[in-house]
């Protein structure tokens, strides 16, 4: 009895909060799943559609300029690091020149330097300034700022940078006796020793000049930085934005774009959705696109996807130290024979890296060689011949680590690739442990040889050969010594100190060529895909594309009307 | 009260030093040489004489005690230290990052309390009719799609497809870039909110000092609001604290998949750097803004329920 | 009946007795309705998971990269991944690992909170003072962020994952049972025990455990949900199971750029972590209405 009025005063109750409820419970719904929940939508739902009709018809015929020139691209990472960083804004945003510039084959090419000159002996540089060029402030570039912005970088070295490539002053530039103004127009440095690949060491970024007044007393920069680049940083977010106006004071020809802004998604995930969505009419600079996200956006007619040479090799490292399975030749070679790399790219990467042909990355037309005898083979065959000579009839147990796919730059599918290498070592009589370290873990695990492969990458960040060279072949490396890289061949040192010194081409060439044909045989590491740069944009967007040098070819593009 | 919160914030102190000292001591324990991480940023191959220069520069060979210790004396003069990757004051990295996840946290914790308090009420209240069957249902399915997939679902449908709203940044503060992250930080809360809030109005419904009331014939909405109401409220209230760290905590994932530049990404980063400076800035933010829930939390238990004498330790009777 | 015995039993939920009682007429299918169709699914999936070798119809491992992104087929139910490996195999034993992490570390997490919650709620004063002041240095300390920093010592690996789910989630629930507890101490009857001079062992065992026994199964359930949840996104972050092995939330992150061509392998692991998910609660719900008709 009781109970029934109860209920029946609960249910008078219920019919009073049904309303009330319902407007709720409607809010909810709404947030939830999504439906336009604020009056702001209208104007960017409307927007997006416009932008959707015209971009599937666009017009037959001549093509017609946009009126506003201003391109807004997504980027992977940070590419302004602020006043404390060494280079403060990097090479893509053609905020600052180079003194020495490179071009796709990584060949020294005048930048703000029209000319150079190596003296007989190899120990003195002359550079002669380009005449007219003037900062985004209007001043006129002196041999001043070109010494002040070196010696900014000698006062800074060992700081880190969040860029490619931070500054190790020595390695670069070696120890110059004297780095000096000539006249107006020349600079002069001089070394006590022969130093012949200077020239390529500093093409790029180690050759970037600022103005003068760039740099308080401690090298940092004073406010926003003044390059002679086509475009003037006006405005930057760290892991937001970048605004970019173009520099009026330019000295050569104005590009098209007035404005870019560069909005930064670390995920790549993001990235590609930003593009989708038309937040962004592009994707660029190193990273950019994944392999599986252009095979989804190739046969979409509202995308161009594009893919251009890069300067990074994938490639494994091994553990080669004594008494490690890797120390044995053998072992290694059927590692890398063990490896179909034609089918690692083609089936996991989509067809858009280039597999590895050499310990030297193939865009490094001056000292990449192009013989057999520096390249890689599939042979499973040969393989597994060589793991049983090399014990015997016994398996080998190997454990290989790598980082998780990872956010920006190194954006490569990491652990499918192991289980695939996993899959393909086991019927040669390699057993693979994979274990997946974030990179930290990674680099403490190398650092104390826990690991028997590893994979990794090495990008290049001029076309000086001993940069990567060095680092993987020779003895005394980082990598060869405190990686347990364990690599060393005293021919291959001999090599290398006779090519940083050795002023005839030819020559430095044929001991840079030597040291590749043994890299092939021995396999300090090995080499797997010399990595590509894959763009995407909308079809609006004309002339862009990507240096091998990192940098987007800003200066070429032009909107058309969409 | 007042006895009980002097004593509550006189705990904070002691509790903060060592919240943050286990935190340097943990990062301290992890893998990896903060030195050479940060040199290694972006693909970098220092030397070992380059590692071992910046691990001096950065004190890093002092014992941890030491480095602590200097830490608190720097915080006593309101430094926090520069971190280790960027260079910058930690004060500036951290500065420019709360501000953009306190507007997402709060948001969602806002929406979040309103939705799942608002319409766990409504619900109990009208239990078992067919819009509560509903709407537990809605909640319940809400309270289990995990947050990081719905994410996706509404990057792919909802931006991409319909472009109806931005798909992930910042947008400068726009608020439509934040409707997307806070309905993925919000749904799961929520939802469980409701469930609770909806058990508890249930439960206080049927005790006994209610069906007395009811049966004194008072009126229902008096009774909802004097009676019901604030005894439903105690598990609440707790769990309204708890979820204010999973919301907080849910940030790192969200906003690292809607690239929202918060605390979360910036730790996801100096975690994965052993950023130590940043990292302990990060607790130590955390730390107090929990110590302050926390307090919230227990003041409120002391307000809704008479019977909790705070600060009295084992209770008046016993 | 005694005094003793009088104060103790309208708080006692009695499940033998129902049970027994239902078995004998039947009703027991009308009672335990709400039961049925999640445990059922649940049921289903997690007899899926545990014989994953045996009703799984390939290698999880096994590759065939020329097959690979392959749409939902008569071979493959789901489909094969960017690998080729068969997808329905692999979200089977996926199961099996989420499922195993999310049900293991319920039960420790819940039985540490339980014990650590009566011992600060009921015995109070001091050992309260210690315990409470520790859980709010520990709390202070965000669950994820906890488990994180302990990841990152730790490196991940599903053992890793597992302790540092434990070492952060106890922390939680022994502040919702001390919270609990502190409400029920100051109840009539537990004044009462006290007063007749029963032991506090007796009283947290008999008066109190009992009573929170509700609270412990609805946590429980909802538990195994948070945690399955909690396990998926830190997999989906890279710190849980290793390849080739996979969890759901791995799975999930693998499957992300493949999400418009292939949306199955993002749909797949999505729903069955929402339906474990669900079901969980479902039966948290259906336990507690349980329980609470005994009153």
């Amino acid at each position: 009895m009781l109970k029934h009025t109860a209920q029946r005063r609960y249910r008078r109750l219920s019919d009073l909060v049904r309303p009330f409820s319902l407007v709720l419970f409607v809010i909810f719904l709404a947030a939830c799943g999504g439906a336009p929940a604020a009056p702001a939508n209208d104007s960017s739902a409307s927007d997006s559609t416009t932008n959707a009709a015209t971009v599937s018809e666009i017009p037959a015929g001549e093509p017609k300029l946009a009126e506003k020139q201003e391109l807004v691209a997504g980027i992977s990472r940070n590419l302004v690091n602020g006043p404390e960083d060494w280079l403060y804004a990097h090479t893509s945003l053609q905020v600052w020149e180079p003194l020495v510039a490179y071009d796709d084959q990584l060949r020294p090419q005048p930048g703000l330097a029209e000319s150079w000159e190596l003296s007989a002996d190899g120990k003195v540089w002359t550079f002669k300034l380009r005449e007219g060029v003037r900062f985004s402030n209007g001043d006129p570039l002196t041999v001043e700022d070109v010494i002040a912005t070196i010696e900014h970088f000698r006062k800074l070295s060992g700081r880190p940078s969040i860029f490619l490539s931070g500054i190790n002053f020595p390695e670069i530039y070696g120890e110059p006796t004297a780095i000096e103004k000539v006249d107006e127009r020349t600079l002069r440095l001089a070394y006590a020793e022969p130093r012949p690949l200077l020239i390529y060491a500093i093409s790029n970024h180690y050759s970037a000049v600022y103005s003068a007044k760039n740099f308080d007393e401690n090298g940092n920069f004073k406010d926003l930085p003044i390059g002679t680049g086509r475009y003037r940083l006006v405005d930057w977010k760290r892991d937001q934005y970048a605004i970019l106006e173009r520099n009026e004071n330019y000295w050569g020809e104005l590009p098209a774009l007035t404005r870019i802004e560069l909005k930064i998604y670390p995920n790549e995930n993001s990235r590609l959705s930003a593009l989708k969505a038309g937040e962004i009419d592009a994707l660029v600079e190193l990273g950019a696109v994944s392999a599986a996200q252009a095979r989804e956006l190739r046969n979409d007619p509202n995308f161009v996807v594009s893919r251009h040479d890069s300067t990074c090799t994938t490639h494994i490292a091994f553990n080669g130290e004594a008494g490690r399975v890797f120390s044995d030749m053998r072992l290694r070679q059927a590692v890398s024979l063990g490896i179909d790399r034609e089918a690692l790219v083609r089936d996991l990467l989509y067809g858009y890296p280039t597999v590895a042909q050499s310990i030297m990355i193939h865009t490094n037309a001056d000292f990449f060689n192009p013989s057999e005898n520096a390249s890689f083979k599939y042979d499973p065959n040969l393989a597994k011949q060589l793991v049983n000579e090399a014990t015997q009839g016994q398996r080998v147990k190997a454990v290989l680590i790598f980082t998780p796919p990872g956010e920006g730059i190194t954006a490569w599918p990491y652990p499918q690739m192991a289980a695939y290498f996993q899959a393909l070592l086991q019927p040669i009589g390699i057993d693979l442990e994979l274990k997946q370290l974030e990179s930290a873990a990674l680099t403490d695990a190398r650092n104390n040889g826990e690991f028997d492969l590893v994979l990794g990458n090495y990008c290049w960040a001029s076309g000086d050969p001993n940069y990567i060279l060095g680092r993987i072949t020779s003895s005394k490396s980082n990598q060869n010594v405190a990686q347990h890289g364990g690599y060393n061949n005293p021919e291959v040192d001999e090599l290398l100190a006779k090519g940083l010194v050795e002023v005839d081409a030819k020559k430095r060439q044929e001991y840079y060529f030597r040291i590749q044909e043994i890299a092939a045989q021995e396999l300090p590491i090995a080499p797997l895909y010399d990595q590509p740069t894959i763009i995407a944009y909308r079809p609006y967007v004309k002339g862009l594309s990507q240096r091998v040098a990192y940098a987007p070819t800003f200066e070429t593009v032009y909107i058309e009307e969409h | 009260m007042g006895a009980y919160i002097l004593k509550q914030l006189a705990l904070a102190v002691p509790t903060l030093l060592l919240l943050t000292f286990v935190a340097f001591s943990l990062t301290t324990a992890a893998r990896g040489d903060p030195a050479e991480i940060a040199l290694r940023q972006g693909g970098n191959d220092p030397t070992p004489e380059q590692i071992a220069a910046y691990r001096e520069e950065l004190g890093l060979n002092d014992p941890i005690i030491v480095r602590y210790g200097r830490w608190m004396l720097g915080l006593t003069q309101g430094d926090l230290g520069r971190s280790f990757l960027s260079q910058r004051e930690v004060s500036k990295v951290l500065g420019e990052r709360i501000v953009p996840t306190l507007r997402l946290g709060l948001t969602a914790f806002v929406v979040a309390s309103v939705f799942g308090i608002g319409l766990g009420v409504l619900f109990g209240l009208s239990a078992n009719s067919w819009f509560d069957i509903v709407g537990r249902w809605l909640s319940l399915l809400f309270a289990a799609i995990p947050s990081f997939w719905l994410a996706l679902l509404l990057i792919v449908i909802v931006a991409e497809r319909w472009r109806l709203l931005p798909v992930a940044g910042y947008g400068n503060g726009d608020p439509r870039y934040m409707i997307l992250p806070v309905i993925a930080l919000a749904c799961g809360p929520a939802a469980a909110l409701m469930r609770v809030t909806r058990g508890a109005v249930i439960e206080v419904w049927r005790q006994d000092y209610v069906r007395t009331a009811r049966s004194h014939g008072l009126r229902e909405v008096a009774i909802a609001l004097r009676h019901a109401l604030p005894n439903a409220l105690l598990p609440i209230v707790t769990l309204l604290g708890l979820r204010f760290g999973q919301i907080l905590a849910g940030a790192i994932i969200i906003e690292s998949i809607f690239a929202w530049p918060g605390m979360g990404t910036e730790l996801n980063t100096a975690i994965s750097g052993r950023d130590l400076p940043v990292i302990g800035a990060y607790v130590l933010i955390a730390g107090v803004s929990f110590i302050v829930v926390n307090l919230i939390t227990d003041i409120s238990y002391g307000l809704l329920d008479p019977r909790i004498r705070l600060g009295a330790g084992q209770g008046g009777r016993a | 009946m005694s005094l003793h015995e009088s104060l103790e039993q309208p708080f006692r939920p009695n499940f033998s007795r129902t049970i027994r009682l239902s078995w004998l007429n039947l009703t027991w299918l009308k009672r335990y309705r709400a039961l049925l169709i999640p445990g059922l699914i649940l049921g289903l999936i997690v007899f899926a998971g545990l014989f994953a070798p045996l009703v799984a119809p390939y290698d999880p491992n096994a590759i065939d990269i020329g097959n690979a992104l392959s749409a939902p087929s008569w071979e493959h139910w789901l489909g094969t991944d960017q690998l080729g490996r068969d997808y329905f195999t692999r979200v089977l034993y996926g199961g099996q690992t989420t499922l195993f992490l999310a049900g293991f570390s319920t039960l420790v997490v819940i039985a540490i909170g339980l014990a650590v919650g009566l011992i600060s709620g009921y015995v109070g004063g001091a050992v309260d003072t210690v315990i409470s002041t520790c859980l709010t240095v520990l709390l202070a300390l965000p669950n994820l962020l906890l488990t994180l920093a302990i990841l990152g010592i730790l490196g991940p690996s599903n053992q890793t994952l597992l302790i540092a789910l434990i070492g952060a989630g106890w922390v939680g629930h022994a502040r919702v049972f001390r919270a609990s507890v502190l409400s029920l101490r100051e109840q009539v009857y537990i004044e009462a025990a006290k007063a007749l001079g029963f032991s506090p062992w007796r009283i947290m065992f008999r008066q109190l455990l009992p009573n929170l026994l509700p609270t412990v199964v609805v946590l429980a359930t909802l538990d195994i949900g948070a945690f399955l949840l909690l396990i998926s996104s830190l997999s989906f972050l890279g710190l849980g199971s290793q390849p080739p092995a996979a969890d759901w939330g791995v799975m999930l992150s693998d499957a992300r750029p493949y999400f418009t061509q292939v949306p199955m392998l993002v749909f797949a692991p999505g729903v069955l972590i929402t339906l474990v998910v669900l079901t969980c609660n479902l039966l948290g719900d259906a336990i507690r209405d349980l329980v609470d008709l005994k009153r």
